[in-house]
């Protein structure tokens, strides 16, 4: 299983903290600094919302260790929030002046599967897509949903998300699971402990 | 519990697909018909439901929507929620449906809280946000709807509403999120996770779309053409629309009626552009011939299809395009056509709303018009069928919901489990 | 007109979020889309945006757009040709 982390404090890979936002930079100036570290070429990146941009990263993590170019790999993401701050941007132009203000490249993230669209593009994905809302992490039965999608034999990995983005936090968590690891030795503790990691540390 | 135990079978794919995923009930509330009799009547008689904007409270006065013409104080009287203002639109239409199909299955209270709920949405309770959006600074009257904004709440509330207890999420994937959420309940019920699942999804009209679709240039103030060479965009609607599937344990408790199959079904990502299709329509291809496959048919068995077909210059040639290259030739393509032109585009409800009129077409026998369509599409030279015609019998009927971020998904339904 | 071309420059580069790009590395003939700067047909319709509440200029058909926004030389033309702010 390889993971990776990011929230407005720290960017971990396989628990290991890669940056650490020591600088208390607003989250999409700490974002930049985790794209110029990851070294990467992509103007596309800073036309992205700050969802978006933070699940890529993860993402663009993961494939830096293992690659997931044009490779058959369904995206399994969830958040509670949905695309709130692309949403609350559009309303802010809109509600301001139905007829001046409203911004097209604004209007296209306002749905949470846009930054699986991203990725697609990114990495050449023409695997399946589905986008949940859930309340929390803790609410997904992952194990389940990991059932269902393995049951294919051309699958074997499953990349999953929580993406939660929200008026001040980033929460991203991005797991690429291969089948093997969940035929055998699957729990969902590991899982967990992914997600949890940072919370433990920070106490 | 034992590693081993852990360890799940083996189940290959063919085992998996022997059981079959009924459709038992259907309820739908659309701009061309409260209910699933009225939605028939409509598309038998050529009626749409598109027009000049009445209820939205927006400048874009020239845009023509498919508003279903009811206030939310009507839906509330009509769903029996009483008078006071505590529900968003997008729940109300939610519960409207729900209420139908329940009304046409037999489900008790137990069965109820058995049966799982895969909603799908967009809007949320956007419809209500932005009513309210200048008022929740200056007063308290309205606060109660805030938490309504987020696309998850409506979906709990309308099932503690409804008393559909069992497993329960949102799903939001643009377009085809409802067709998703179709899928998810077809794939639960063949993994043996639920034996029982209310699916489908609902969006209601919004400034926050309207200007949205309208700031993209995809907006038309005309009566949209799909597949028409001068189509020039679509027309937004609302809609709620929703569909029982049971497994075959189910039934034998319920001992409901099935009404058709879901027999296939596929989602694929185009991985071109976060709203425009590609030109080969790579997504859609792909999404489609996987639906084929878990149906275990050839396309040419395939009897009709009700495409995406939104009117937008580039999703009509792109599906033209797909839908050319799965069947080798123009010439195979089975009868196709696109009901938008009557509903408008329902956004997270159009995978369910084209659901239920893909097995109205299977129980009636019966193909549904392309409205105003008159040129063909040059590139491609595609007719679609352009009035109803009756006396078809169908036993497999394909349908597609292309969402953006690339998000392609294809339904196929059956009259029969095999 | 070159006031306006270095106006032009800024304006693209914060509404499209061209964060890489600086005014200098952006010449007047640089193709805007396809192989220079690579912007696309969201790109495209927010020039759009700009065109109209910065310049007062109503794009009826956003394919008119194709030849407007060739480069920063097209669009200052046609700027300077049609422009409706005081």
């Amino acid at each position: 299983m390889i993971n990776c982390r990011i929230t407005n404090s720290k960017w971990i890979f396989n628990g290991n903290t890669l940056l650490e936002n020591v600088d208390h930079l607003p989250r999409s100036l700490w974002l930049k600094e985790i794209y110029k570290q990851l070294s990467l070429n992509y103007p596309k990146f800073y036309k992205m919302d700050l969802l978006s941009k933070s699940t890529f990263l993860a993402v663009e993590t993961v494939h830096q260790s293992k690659s997931l170019y044009q490779e058959n790999i369904p995206l399994i993401f969830a958040n509670s929030s949905g695309s709130y701050t692309a949403d609350e941007q559009h309303a802010k132009n809109l509600y301001q002046d139905e007829d001046k203000q409203v911004s097209p490249a604004t209007f296209v993230y306002t749905l949470p599967n846009i930054a699986m669209g991203e990725l697609s593009i990114r990495h050449q994905l023409h695997s399946k897509n589905v986008f949940f809302i859930f309340d929390s992490f803790d609410e997904i039965n992952w194990e389940e949903i990991l059932k269902i999608n393995f049951q294919n034999s051309d699958v074997n990995n499953i990349l999953l998300g929580w993406t939660e983005v929200d008026t001040e936090n980033l929460d991203i968590w991005i797991s690429l699971i291969p089948k093997d690891w969940w035929m055998n030795s699957f729990s969902d503790i590991p899982l967990k402990e992914t997600y949890y990691n940072v919370y433990k540390l920070k106490k | 519990m034992k590693k081993t135990e852990k360890i799940l079978d083996k189940i290959n794919l063919d085992i998996l697909l022997k059981k079959y995923v009924a459709v038992t009930g259907m309820g739908c509330i659309s701009a061309i018909g409260r209910n699933i009799q009225e939605n028939w009547d409509s598309l038998s008689s050529n009626k749409s439901g598109i027009g000049p904007i009445d209820i939205l409270d927006t400048q874009h006065k020239n845009l023509l929507v498919a508003e279903i013409k009811l206030e939310n104080s009507d839906l509330r009287t009509l769903c029996n929620l009483g008078n006071e203002d505590l529900y968003t639109r997008t729940e109300l239409l939610s519960v409207h449906a729900i209420q139908e199909l329940m009304g046409k299955v037999h489900l008790t209270q137990e069965m109820l809280a058995d049966t799982a709920f895969i909603n799908s949405t967009t809007v949320g309770g956007m419809d209500t946000t932005e009513k309210y959006y200048h008022e929740f600074l200056e007063s308290e009257e309205n606060r109660h709807f805030i938490p309504h904004n987020s696309t998850g709440y409506g979906s709990d509330l309308v099932a503690n509403i409804l008393g559909i207890n069992g497993f329960r999420t949102t799903i939001s994937t643009a377009c085809s999120s409802a067709a998703n959420a179709i899928m998810l309940g077809a794939r639960m019920i063949q993994d043996g996770l639920v034996d029982r699942v209310i699916v489908g999804g609902v969006d209601s009209l919004s400034k926050f779309t309207v200007n949205g679709f309208n700031s993209l240039r995809i907006y038309s103030d005309q009566y949209c053409k799909p597949f028409d060479e001068n189509r020039n965009g679509l027309n937004l609607g609302e809609a709620a629309a929703y569909l029982l599937l049971e497994s075959e344990n189910s039934l034998k408790e319920t001992q409901n009626t099935p009404i058709a199959y879901v027999a296939g079904y596929g989602n694929a990502n185009d991985a071109f552009h976060q709203t425009a299709s590609s030109d080969d329509g790579n997504g859609s291809y792909l999404a489609m011939k996987k639906a084929l496959d878990i149906a275990q048919i050839q396309a040419n068995e395939i009897d009709y299809i009700n495409a995406h077909g939104t009117a937008t210059p580039n999703n009509d040639l792109s599906e033209s395009r797909s839908m050319i290259r799965l069947f080798g030739a123009a010439e195979n393509i089975p009868v196709f056509s696109s009901t938008k032109a009557f509903t408008g585009h329902t956004l997270a409800a159009a995978g369910a709303i084209e659901a239920v009129f893909s097995i109205l077409a299977i129980q009636n026998e019966a193909i549904f018009a392309n409205l105003n369509f008159k040129n063909p599409i040059e590139d491609t030279g595609l007719i679609p069928h352009v009035t109803f015609k009756d006396k078809s019998p169908l036993k497999y009927v394909l349908s597609n919901s292309l969402g953006f971020g690339g998000n392609c998904s294809a339904l196929i339904f059956s009259k029969n489990s095999n | 007109m070159s006031e306006l071309k270095e106006e032009l420059k800024a304006r693209i580069i914060t509404q499209l979020n061209l964060e890489d790009i600086t005014a200098e590395d952006l010449q007047d003939d640089t193709p805007l889309f396809g192989e220079g700067l690579g912007l696309d047909s969201i790109d495209a319709l927010e020039l759009i945006v700009m065109l109209d509440k910065s310049y007062g200029i109503k794009l009826a058909d956003p394919k008119e757009g194709r030849k407007i926004f060739e480069s920063i030389n097209t669009m200052a033309e046609y700027i300077e040709k049609n422009r409706k702010d005081s």
